[in-house]
């Protein structure tokens, strides 16, 4: 048994987190093709993730309670940001409405330190944000920065 | 017969167009024996290869690639080679749950599971 969750198994934990629901309900709020919806579902299932009770999938909190750190730690979650960041950057090549911005810059220390300001504040609002919103729309956002120098030596380690 | 099944679908992705004489001709069987293996007959390990030999002349460059997996394996550090059979993993269960309707078809995660 593979010890982490894809992309598709993630997406569909993340939303019966808040509450059990139909397949029906999962497909309209993830726009999965049904195929799709039923094999991730079915893996959920098999990984004892997520149990079917009366047509309505839940989440098995025991399960996940009991495994919350492993989930969160930063081991599982690397391979999920790899692939979000490839399927970015792949999205923002094919799709019109790509915006993956990647900038080599020459900038002064304040001009960097504006800039680390920005960030925070755009991490502030995020995780600030209300969870209980009505009309939730589904989200990422992408950010960071780092010494080109360091970058290309971890590329060559 | 999974192997079958396998190599058909293969053969089907690469060449989705070819007619049934399509296939005989390319593969170098009879006309009345692809007819059969299409329809479920169970094929000889010399049929096997022959469609295998067809299938890897046109997948992408599969003999370079072989020698390029073999000497990453050999050469690159381990956290390199792990992260990168990770990778493949995940694309490939990700193929898996689009493309494979009948979810059985997790070999190597049910294999794991064994």
């Amino acid at each position: 048994m593979k010890n982490y969750f894809t992309l598709t198994e993630r997406f569909i934990l993340e939303i019966l987190w808040e509450q059990a629901l139909t397949f029906e309900e999962i497909s309209e709020q993830t726009s999965l093709k049904n195929e799709v919806l039923l094999n991730t579902l079915h893996l959920l299932m098999i990984k004892k993730a997520v149990f079917c009770n009366n047509w309505t999938y839940a989440i098995d909190k025991n399960f996940l309670n009991a495994n919350t750190y492993k989930i969160n730690s930063y081991k599982w979650n690397i391979g999920e940001i790899k692939e979000l960041v490839n399927s970015a950057i792949e999205y923002s090549i094919e799709s019109e409405n790509g915006n993956f911005k990647l900038q080599k810059a020459e900038l002064s220390l304040e001009e960097i330190d504006i800039i680390k300001g920005h960030f925070f504040s755009i991490d502030k609002i995020i995780n600030q944000s209300n969870k209980n919103h009505l009309n939730k729309n589904r989200i990422i956002f992408y950010w960071g920065h780092g010494d080109y120098k360091k970058i290309i030596q971890q590329a060559l380690n | 017969m999974c192997w079958q099944k396998a190599i058909i679908d293969r053969y089907k992705e690469i060449y989705p167009k070819d007619s049934v004489r399509a296939i005989a001709q390319r593969v170098g069987i009879h006309y009345s024996r692809a007819n059969r293996i299409l329809s479920g007959a169970e094929m000889k390990v010399s049929e096997y290869e022959a469609f295998n030999n067809v299938i890897a002349k046109r997948s992408f460059s599969n003999d370079y690639s072989v020698k390029l997996f073999n000497q990453a394996l050999s050469k690159l550090p381990p956290k390199k080679v792990q992260d990168f059979v990770h990778s493949l993993e995940r694309s490939l269960i990700n193929y898996q749950i689009v493309h494979k309707p009948i979810i059985e078809n997790f070999e190597y995660i049910k294999g794991e599971r064994g």
